[in-house]
């Protein structure tokens, strides 16, 4: 697996510089996007993009980290399967969403479900930290479904304006 | 050539020819303009009659023969909006309203076939690539003549919004006219290149841009040297031209003229400006509408916005600026920019950048997501919108049934679930995998965006290690074929049509002359006599009629050289007399 955190010269730590992250970034495509250099290859430029997009955001980036530990949450062959509370979690979440129509109710659970991701976000950082991989994971792979209906609620959100 | 260089020097015109000039072009529903930047000066050229904005329309005669291109010449056929139908195909029109197009009953039923779009002018079929091509050759004329060289290598602006099959059209228009195009870029990312280069702006802009045909929005971070475009959304079928048609339908003639006049005045022809706005309010509030939704996707809070750059003609009605008004603050509303030149200007800037300085990076995004049908029909989203580009990400596919030997894909590009409901851009086939269980024999397929953010697939066929490359160029353009052909078919005609353009040339400089020397001849303050006069009336009058028998470039040039010759001293004393109101008023000293 490819080190992100290395492209940008950065350790392997969530709590990164964003602003660091974003100078390093522009400085790397002002040398390798196609535009900036006569040499006409695409790939450095393509791999900046992707590792730019993957650390810039939190929970792409605490995927990332447990990836280079060698676990990898986005390959479903690995059959990394959520808990059962988790599944209840998301499936009464899922619930939910699916009832509630009015604006307000929408938007209130829309901040809920960012704090209840923010929290989780903390929890992987403190079993990573504390080299816990199985609960760093277990957290992830329902910060992931959260994520997911988050998108939904958005999508619910901009219907119902 | 003294005569010229009183009234405009002509750039370039002894030097040497610049094989890296890149020139820049907005090629506009409505109206195109192109133009060129020495690092020193930005010029936006013009035409023979001074206009620098052309207009995108293209005159066909009677049996289907080119007549010419811009606002002036007349025809049988005279297309208009020909952007419009770029990268469509037949299936694609159902969806859109052209009833009011000169073009709509001139399209040519081709459903059977994945084919562009083209037009049946007399006898022969003409693709909407092909007209198009036409407003390039124009704008390169018009380029070279004031550049003095040949010109083959531009950087094309297009809406954001634009999709793959649309942008793919537009290069092999550029092909056919004789471009090599450098970059397509954005036309809002342009106009915001225009402006943070001219203003040397930093921070977070959205650019709101209403052209003839298409609405775009785009939201750029601007920054020492790199502008990172952050999201782009729009509409590719609601513009101006569609204020004109809401016009026309009330039974108002002049509409394009009523709608600019609306933006000054509060009534014009007997329509009211808030009659109007009632009108059109349904339209505006779309766009509102996407704007809205782009800075929720990309979540930017309204008040993160440092200003909104204005783009198109349309930006100038005052409802528009009203409602962004109420959005963002008045305060935020760039309202000092040319907005129907700024796309052309952060065109010239961007060749410029890629040719000579690389100093300005552009960072652009897809502005539709990149997906494959799935079975049922459901798209899989591969690259998702807004992804900056270059871009590529891979995706392994396992076979479904024993013993399978091929998988067959389809590549869609849209927001919609369902692959139906997205535009089509390739269908291509793996074959000869070896018969394995089901789920065991697995294909890799690459989809990668270039940074013109056109689509490459490569598949990997993993037990054999086979490989395949899949060109996703045109199910819906011309084939690489027809371009062969047609480019074959302009060589045959190349020396026609370069002794043709050596005529046009030498009546447009002939034109010019005469011009500046009946003027010179009006004014009062240089002195001939009568004899001298009456010489240079009878050469003018000479050369006037040879531009009108339109034929023969010889004696064109032989009775402009004459005039030149004949209008010597009328020329000194003109010169004179610039020297000397130059000189007046300033001091020995300084000279």
């Amino acid at each position: 697996m490819k080190n992100y955190f290395e492209v940008f010269n950065l350790p392997i730590n969530f709590d990164i510089d964003l602003s660091q992250l974003e100078k390093n970034y522009l400085q790397l495509q002002q040398q390798f996007h196609p535009d900036s250099s006569n040499i006409n290859s695409i790939e450095n430029s393509i791999l900046i993009n992707h590792a730019y997009k993957i650390l810039s955001n939190d929970l792409h980036r605490a995927i990332h980290m447990l990836q280079i530990s060698g676990i990898d949450i986005e390959n479903d062959e690995n059959h990394i399967k959520p808990t059962l509370s988790t599944l209840n979690e998301v499936l009464d979440l899922q619930e939910k969403i699916h009832q509630i129509s009015e604006l307000n109710e929408i938007l209130s659970l829309k901040n809920q479900l960012k704090n209840d991701l923010k929290s989780l976000i903390l929890n992987f950082c403190r079993s990573y930290e504390k080299n816990d991989l199985n609960l760093a994971t277990q957290v992830l792979i329902k910060a992931k479904y959260f994520s997911k209906s988050l998108q939904d609620l958005k999508i619910k959100e901009k219907s119902s304006n | 050539m003294a005569l010229l260089q009183i009234k405009e020097p002509i750039p370039n015109q002894q030097n040497q020819v610049d094989n890296d000039l890149v020139v820049g072009i907005d090629l506009g529903t409505t109206n195109s303009l192109i133009g060129y930047f020495n690092n020193a000066e930005l010029k936006i050229f013009s035409d023979e009659d001074g206009q620098n904005m052309i207009a995108s329309r293209v005159v066909y005669d009677n049996s289907g023969n080119l007549i010419g291109v811009g606002s002036k010449p007349s025809g049988k056929y005279e297309i208009s909006s020909i952007k419009r139908l770029m990268g469509k195909n037949f299936a694609d029109l159902k969806n859109i309203n052209l009833q009011n197009h000169d073009f709509h009953n001139l399209i040519i039923d081709n459903s059977s076939n994945k084919e562009a779009i083209s037009l049946q002018i007399a006898d022969k079929k003409i693709s909407a690539i092909e007209i198009s091509a036409e407003i390039l050759k124009h704008l390169k004329k018009i380029a070279e003549y004031h550049l003095g060289q040949e010109v083959s290598k531009a950087v094309i602006t297009v809406p954001a919004y634009f999709d793959d099959n649309a942008k793919t059209a537009t290069k092999q228009s550029a092909k056919l006219a004789g471009f090599d195009v450098l970059r397509l870029i954005n036309e809002p990312t342009a106009g915001a290149l225009a402006f943070g280069l001219e203003n040397k702006s930093i921070g977070t802009y959205l650019v709101y841009d209403l052209g003839g045909g298409t609405f775009d929005v785009s939201i750029l971070k601007m920054q020492q040297g790199v502008f990172k475009v952050l999201g782009v959304s729009g509409d590719n079928d609601l513009g101006g031209d569609d204020f004109d048609k809401i016009i026309l339908q009330k039974g108002y003639k002049n509409a394009k003229k009523i709608k600019e006049e609306l933006s000054f005045n509060e009534t014009s022809h007997g329509l009211l400006r808030q009659d109007f706005e009632c009108l059109i309010e349904d339209k505006l509030d779309q766009t509102i509408n996407i704007t809205k939704n782009l800075l929720h996707d990309l979540d930017i809070e309204f008040s993160k916005i440092d200003g909104v750059i204005l783009i198109g003609g349309s930006t100038r009605i005052p409802l528009i600026q009203k409602k962004l008004a109420e959005i963002f603050g008045k305060d935020k509303i760039l309202t000092n920019l040319d907005p129907d030149r700024v796309v052309a200007i952060g065109a010239c800037y961007q060749a410029y950048n890629l040719s000579r300085s690389r100093e300005n990076l552009l960072l652009d995004v897809n502005p539709l997501s990149i997906g494959i049908e799935m079975m049922g029909g459901i798209v899989d989203k591969i690259i998702h919108r807004n992804s900056t580009i270059p871009f590529s990400k891979s995706k392994e596919f396992t076979t479904y049934a024993d013993n399978q030997t091929a998988m067959k894909f389809h590549i869609v590009q849209g927001e919609r679930e369902f692959a139906r409901d997205c535009r089509s851009l390739a269908e291509f086939e793996v074959k000869n995998i070896p018969p394995l269980k089901a789920g065991l024999a697995r294909v890799k397929v690459d989809f990668t965006l270039d940074a013109d953010g056109l689509l490459i697939i490569n598949s990997e066929e993993k037990y054999t290690g086979k490989k395949q490359e899949i060109i996703v160029r045109p199910s819906f353009g011309l084939d690489e074929s027809k371009i062969k052909n047609i480019l074959l078919e302009s060589l045959k005609n190349s020396k026609i049509d370069m002794e043709q353009r050596l005529l046009a040339e030498a009546i447009v400089e002939a034109r010019r002359d005469i011009e500046i020397i009946s003027n010179d001849l009006t004014n009062p303050e240089i002195n001939l006599e009568a004899k001298e006069r009456e010489i240079i009336i009878q050469q003018l009058e000479k050369l006037k009629e040879f531009i009108e028998q339109n034929n023969n470039r010889d004696s064109i040039q032989s009775a402009h050289q004459e005039l030149s010759r004949v209008s010597e001293n009328l020329i000194l004393q003109k010169v004179n007399k610039i020297l000397n109101a130059k000189i007046a008023g300033q001091k020995v000293d300084d000279l």
